[in-house]
C-alpha cells in the first residue's frame, strides 16, 4: 500500500488518533437503534457462517468428498469468502476437463502442422468430424453425446483457438453429436460466424452440413478461424477437376436502361466503398437527368425499374429482395442485396461505371 | 451497603477492563486492518469507511468472541473479508482476490533475497510478480497474507481456515520454489548477482 495514497496519514497514526478512532467506533455504536444493531449482529453470524463453511469445504474436499464440499465452498462464496469461489472455479476446471476425456474418447489429434482442412479429410468412419485452428486439432468419430471444446484456454478444451487474445472465451463453443448430426453451439461471450449467420452465446446450436464449414471467432480486430470438416457416408475427398470446364457464375440478363440505371444505383459498390450503400431513388434520378436530360428521368420511374429487376430475379431464386423475406424496417436492405446478388453473378462489373462516366 | 459498593465497584472495573482491552485491540490491529483492507478496496477513503464497519461488527459481537476464541480477534479478519465482499456486491463488483502492487513486493523481495543493493531489490520484484504467478494458489494466499499483508501466521491460518502448522509448511515450500525459480536464482543471498 503506497503512503503516497494516504492523504490523511492514516498508515501512521499516533496512538492517540487510534485512541480516537476507537472512541469514535464505540460512540457509533451507541447511537445505533435496536434495529441497527440486529443488522450488525446479522452480520457477524454471516461472516462467521462463511468461514466455518469455508473451513468445512476445505475438510471435505482433502477427504475427497467432493460434492459436499463444493456445497460449502458455495455457501461461503456466498457469504463472500473470495477463496472459496477461486476453489470452486478450480473445481469447475477439473470437472470439465474430466468430461471432456470422456467425451472424446477415442479422439485423434492433430497437429498443428495438419494440412488445411479446406482440402478435405478422410476418415474410415461416415460422420466423423475434423476440427482444426492453428495450434493444431481433433477428428472425432460419430457418436451420441460426443463432444469437441474449442477456445482459448488449452487445458480446458480440445482444440485451443485465439490463445493469445483475451477477447475469445476460454470455453468458446463446442461441437456436439446427436440425432445423427454434428452441431456447434456457442457457450463463449463472443459471436461465432458461420457462412453469412452469426451465432450468438445460448442460442440453438446450428447443425454443421457434411464438407467443409469456417467458424470464425469475431474478436475487435482480428477473426480467429476453426476449420471443421463433417465426412459424408460416400466420404470422398473431392476429386480434382484439372480439366474439366469452369462453371461459370449465372449473369442475369439485363436491358440496356436496367443496367445503366443499375449501375448509377450500385455505383459505391462497383467502386469497391469500404461499406457501400445504394444511391437514393432520388440521387439516382438526378444523376440520369444530368446524363440524359431529354429521356425524362424521374424517382419513379427509376422505382419502377428497380423494382422489376428485383421480382424477376426473385422468382428466378435469389433470396432477399422482396419484403416478406427481410422484414421491417427494409430500409436500404431490398436493394442492397440486390447489387449484391448482381455483382458476385458478375451481371455488373466495374467497368460498368464507363456507362455513367460523364467525362 | 458496603458489600453492594464493592458489587458495584468490582462491575464498573469489569467494565473499565473490558473497554481497556477493546481499546488495546483497536489500537493494535487497526494499522494493520487498514493496509489489508485498502489493499482490496483499492483507496484509503473507501477503506476507512469499510473498517469502521468492520470495528462496529466485532465490537457487537466482542463478548461472544472472547466466550468462543478467547481471542477476540481471531474473527476480526473473517468479518474484513466479509465486509470487503459487501463492498464489492454493493458496487456491483467481484471482490478482488488479493491485488498485489509492486511497492508490496518489498517485504517479500527482502524476505526472500538478502542484500544491500536497492538497484537490484526492484529488480527482483519484478522478477517475483512473474515468479509468484506460477505458484500454486494456496501458496502463493499464505505468502500474500504473511508477508504483503503482514499478518501473523495464526492470522493467516484463521484466514485460509487452516492450521498453523499448515501455513508454516505453505511458506516453506514457496519460499523453496521462489528460491529455485530461475529468475531468481542470480540474486543469492552471498551476493553471486553479477
Amino acid at each position: 500500500v503506497n503512503h503516497h495514497d494516504d492523504p490523511r496519514g492514516l498508515l501512521d497514526a499516533t496512538e492517540r488518533e487510534l485512541s480516537d478512532g476507537f472512541e469514535a467506533v464505540m460512540e457509533s455504536l451507541k447511537r445505533m437503534s435496536p434495529q441497527e444493531i440486529t443488522a450488525l449482529k446479522q452480520q457477524a453470524d454471516a461472516a462467521e457462517l462463511g468461514h466455518d463453511a469455508y473451513a468445512l469445504g476445505l475438510e471435505l474436499l482433502e477427504q475427497g468428498q467432493t460434492d459436499a464440499a463444493e456445497r460449502q465452498l458455495r455457501k461461503a462464496a456466498r457469504y463472500h469468502v473470495a477463496g472459496a469461489r477461486r476453489i470452486l472455479d478450480e473445481l469447475t476446471v477439473r470437472g470439465v476437463m474430466h468430461q471432456t476425456a470422456d467425451a472424446a474418447a477415442g479422439g485423434v489429434a492433430l497437429s498443428a502442422s495438419h494440412r488445411s482442412l479446406a482440402r478435405g479429410a478422410t476418415s474410415t468412419v461416415p460422420g466423423a468430424i475434423f476440427a482444426l485452428a492453428l495450434t493444431g486439432g481433433i477428428s472425432l468419430a460419430p457418436g451420441d453425446g460426443h463432444e469437441i471444446l474449442f477456445g482459448r484456454d488449452r487445458g480446458r478444451v480440445h482444440v485451443c483457438v485465439g490463445e493469445d487474445d483475451p477477447h475469445v472465451s476460454r470455453h468458446q463453443g463446442t461441437l456436439t453429436h446427436g440425432d445423427g448430426q454434428w452441431q456447434v453451439r456457442n457457450t463463449g461471450w463472443r459471436p461465432i460466424r458461420i457462412n453469412h449467420r452469426l451465432l450468438f452465446r445460448d442460442e440453438e446450436p446450428l447443425p454443421l452440413g457434411t464438407g467443409y464449414t469456417q467458424l470464425f471467432i469475431e474478436s475487435p480486430r482480428r477473426q480467429h478461424l476453426l476449420e471443421v470438416y463433417v465426412t459424408d457416408h460416400r466420404d470422398q475427398r473431392p476429386e480434382p477437376r484439372h480439366r474439366e470446364t469452369t462453371v461459370r457464375p449465372r449473369v442475369w440478363a439485363l436491358t440496356e436502361q436496367e443496367r445503366l440505371v443499375l449501375v448509377a444505383l450500385g455505383q459505391r459498390y462497383l467502386s469497391h466503398d469500404l461499406h457501400p450503400q445504394p444511391l437514393s431513388w432520388k440521387q439516382t434520378a438526378a444523376q440520369l437527368a444530368g446524363l440524359q436530360p431529354d429521356r425524362g428521368w424521374t424517382q419513379r420511374r427509376v422505382e419502377h425499374i428497380v423494382h422489376a429487376v428485383r421480382r424477376r430475379l426473385s422468382d428466378d431464386g435469389v433470396p432477399g429482395l422482396v419484403r416478406d423475406e427481410v422484414g421491417e424496417p427494409v430500409g436500404n436492405a431490398l436493394n442492397h442485396n440486390l447489387l449484391q446478388a448482381l455483382l458476385t453473378s458478375t451481371t455488373l462489373v466495374p467497368m460498368d461505371l464507363a456507362l455513367i462516366d460523364e467525362t | 451497603m458496603r458489600g453492594q459498593a464493592d458489587e458495584d465497584n468490582t462491575e464498573d472495573g469489569s467494565a473499565v477492563r473490558r473497554w481497556e482491552a477493546m481499546r488495546h485491540v483497536y489500537i493494535a490491529h487497526q494499522p494493520k486492518l487498514l493496509r489489508f483492507v485498502a489493499r482490496r478496496v483499492g483507496g484509503h477513503r473507501e477503506a476507512e469507511d469499510v473498517c469502521q464497519e468492520v470495528w462496529r461488527v466485532f465490537y457487537v459481537n466482542y463478548d461472544e468472541y472472547v466466550a468462543s476464541y478467547g481471542h477476540a480477534p481471531k474473527m476480526l479478519y473473517p468479518i474484513a473479508r466479509y465486509r470487503i465482499g459487501d463492498f464489492w456486491k454493493q458496487k456491483r463488483g467481484r471482490a478482488h482476490e488479493v491485488a498485489v502492487e509492486r511497492e508490496d513486493l518489498v517485504g517479500l523481495a527482502d524476505v526472500l533475497c538478502q542484500g544491500p543493493d536497492e538497484h537490484r531489490r526492484a529488480d527482483r520484484r519484478v522478477d517475483l510478480e512473474s515468479a509468484l504467478a506460477d505458484l500454486p494458489p494456496r501458496q502463493r494466499e499464505a505468502l500474500y497474507l504473511r508477508y504483503v499483508d503482514d499478518l501473523t501466521e495464526g492470522q493467516t491460518a484463521t484466514l485460509m481456515s487452516v492450521s498453523v502448522n499448515t501455513v508454516k509448511k505453505y511458506l516453506k515450500k514457496a519460499k523453496e520454489k521462489l528460491r529455485t525459480t530461475v529468475s531468481l536464482d542470480s540474486y543469492g543471498p552471498e551476493g553471486e548477482y553479477e
